[in-house]
């Protein structure tokens, strides 16, 4: 309690030094935390990202259902594969070789999935207006939900009536917006309840494709494919089935980690230079503060007092740091998420207050190791010089 | 009758070029008795008092505290004899230029540790008040004269209750009269306390009112005479002012 009290007044008069010391450190606090709030954003950006696009982790895609046939069939194979990958995820997905959105005129060459409303379960897809698809239908015309890429291409208003045509044949579908995602994708998209558009994909049955979006933890091509060839021959049937991981998650994370781990190494470099300044702050002060460290001696003061209220005196240095350089990156924060996030219209992760909490306490630690220098060269101040002062 | 506060026996100390700066020093003080100690600049005298004050634990012979042999004792016990066992005043005062007069008395109070701050507030001021000085309790040295930061210099080296009080040179920057009043404060208090008093001075006026008077020379104590010597011991007037 003493000690403290005589820390806090040798922080008190000597306040240029003091602040310098808040400014190194409160700097390089600053920049870790900073590094370290945008390596999560990226993260979880990048990660957020490959799962909306292309699935949890172990998605398989089955493909070799064609036409109307394979349409009629998937929904067989489905219930083959449902108990297989117990609680993961099947999701019958159709597609026409080539599409396009007329929207008041206008038409856009679009990417269409046909599929069931369930996908979600496997793809977190943002709602950014309107509503997934499912639920109750109440109107004639089929319900849509476009991706952002595609609401901006053709200027796409929830509740607009839209038509989808495939290029080769005369069937039309007429369609009503009723939400907007974010899927992740790099393309136009728009999603179609099959179960709405039966009668459409059968009528264009040519270009017709079928596949069974599979997701399932520790799913393996190998193994899938293996299952899929036996359920054909029990069931006496040849397919050409073709499986392929689709998932990118993975694989997106082990970059992201070599990046992360090149942020830390600037990082650590900022801690260092931080203790550095710190550390030499802290040592001119012991040669400056020598004859009052040799007359507390003399008035009593054990040895150890002297690198007790030193390292007392970084510390309370360092928790005033760590508030400033959290305020400070907590300023920050919001434009660098919006740098990393906002091109794919991700919303920005959360302040990181871990990171935050976590720098409070680096700040401490470089205080302590910068502080530990003058500390133990106070230990060494000769004290009978007092009497020669 | 009084048991001596501080023995000497055969105390020698060599610093570097001087191998001999004491040689064979031999001392007694008695509780409640002062000694005055002169000689030449350069004799030694501060380097005697910083191993009285166990700021210097590398010389030879024996050295009994309170009866207690402490020329063999470990920094740590030092450190807490030098804290509740002897008290300083210096020259210069040595009043930390940031803390108030309170807080300054307060120093040794907070190094000892083991009392409340409130404790140690009424301490510091008693013993503020005891050297006259209470009503300048919270002013900071540079608002205090010469005179009145030597009085606090003593309320502090005074707080503890030491057995044995150091003062080097403690007049020596101060003019006659305020020297005067700070010998006869020191004499006084210390008289009250019943502590032994070894103060170093060129003054003979303030060695006169010490009940011994002993002078340092070639490394060794002799009894010193009450009669002043000219020219020969007086400081040329370039060192006074440095306080050397
Ligand atoms: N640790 C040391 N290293 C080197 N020289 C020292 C040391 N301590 C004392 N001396 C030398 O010993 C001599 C005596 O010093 P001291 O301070 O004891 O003298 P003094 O009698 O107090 O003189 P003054 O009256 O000027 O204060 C001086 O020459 C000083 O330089
Ligand atoms: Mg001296």
């Amino acid at each position: 309690m003493n000690l403290l009290r005589i820390a806090l007044q040798s922080i008190a008069v000597n306040w240029v030094r003091t602040l310098l010391a808040i400014i190194a450190l409160s700097s390089s606090v600053v920049g870790v935390v900073t590094v370290a709030s945008a390596a999560a954003t990226i993260e979880t950006t990048v990660t957020h990202r490959a799962l909306m696009a292309d699935g949890s982790p172990s998605t398989l895609l089955v493909s070799g259902l064609n036409g109307a046939e394979g349409l009629t069939e998937s929904v067989e194979w489905k219930a083959q594969l449902q108990p297989y990958v117990g609680g993961g995820s099947v999701a019958r997905i159709a597609q026409l070789e080539s599409a396009t959105i007329v929207s008041e005129g206008r038409s856009d060459s679009v990417d269409i999935s046909f599929t069931e409303p369930e996908l979600t379960r496997n793809h977190p897809f943002e709602v950014l207006g309107g509503r997934w698809l499912g639920g109750r239908r109440d109107t004639v015309a089929v319900p849509v939900v476009v991706n952002r890429l595609e609401a901006n291409a053709l200027d796409l208003r929830l509740g607009g009536a839209i038509e989808l045509r495939a290029s080769t044949a005369e069937t039309t579908l007429q369609a009503l917006v009723v939400g907007v995602v974010e899927d992740g994708a790099h393309d136009q998209r728009a999603y179609v309840a099959l179960a709405d558009a039966d009668a459409f994909l059968r009528g264009n049955q040519a270009q017709l494709t079928t596949s069974l979006e599979v997701a399932a933890p520790g799913l393996a091509t190998e193994d899938l494919t293996r299952r899929l060839n036996g359920l054909s021959s029990l069931r006496g049937v040849r397919v050409d089935w073709a499986v392929q991981r689709v998932d990118t998650v993975g694989g997106l994370r082990q970059e992201v980690e070599a990046t992360r781990s090149a942020f830390l190494v600037v990082g650590i470099l900022g801690l260092v230079a931080g203790a550095v300044a710190v550390a030499n702050i802290g040592l001119s002060a012991v040669r400056e503060r020598s004859s009052e460290l040799s007359l507390r001696r003399a008035l009593g003061a054990r040895r150890w007092h002297l690198p007790a209220v030193m390292v007392l005196e970084s510390q309370l240095i360092a928790v005033v740091a760590g508030v400033v350089a959290i305020a400070m990156s907590w300023a920050i924060y919001p434009t660098l998420a919006q740098q990393f996030g906002a091109p794919y219209g991700i919303a920005a992760p959360p302040y990181p207050t871990a990171v935050a909490a976590a720098g409070i306490l680096v700040g401490m630690g470089t205080a302590l190791l910068g502080g530990l220098v003058p500390a133990v060269h106070s230990m060494r101040a000769p004290i009978a010089s007092i009497m020669r002062a | 009758m009084a048991e001596p506060v501080i023995q000497l026996r055969g105390v020698g100390k060599a610093v570097p070029g001087l191998p001999h700066l004491l040689s064979d020093v031999s001392l007694s003080v008695e509780r409640g008795s002062s000694v005055a100690i002169m000689g030449r600049s350069g004799s030694g005298k501060s380097t005697m008092l910083s191993v009285l004050g166990l700021l210097d634990p590398d010389f030879a012979g024996e050295y009994l505290l309170n009866g207690q042999r402490v020329d063999r004792l470990s920094s740590r016990a030092c450190d807490r004899l030098r804290g509740t066992e002897i008290g300083f005043v210096f020259q210069r005062f040595a009043l930390f230029a940031h803390l108030s007069a309170l807080e300054n008395v307060m120093v040794p109070l907070r190094h000892r540790g083991g009392s409340t701050e409130r404790a140690m507030r009424h301490r510091a001021h008693a013993a503020l008040d005891s050297v006259d000085m209470g009503h300048a309790a919270r002013r900071r040295p540079r608002h205090l004269s010469g005179g009145e930061q030597q009085r606090v210099a003593i309320a502090r080296a005074l707080i503890n209750d030491p057995a044995l009080i150091l003062a080097d040179e403690p007049t020596g920057s101060l003019d006659a009269d305020t020297g005067r009043t700070i010998v006869s404060l020191l004499l006084g208090r210390v008289a009250e306390q019943g502590a032994a008093l070894v103060v170093v001075t060129h003054e003979h006026d303030v060695a006169a009112e010490m009940d011994d008077l002993l002078r340092l020379t070639r490394g060794t104590l002799a009894p010193g005479s009450e009669v002043p010597a000219p020219a020969a011991d007086h400081r040329p007037p370039a060192l006074a002012e440095a306080g050397a």
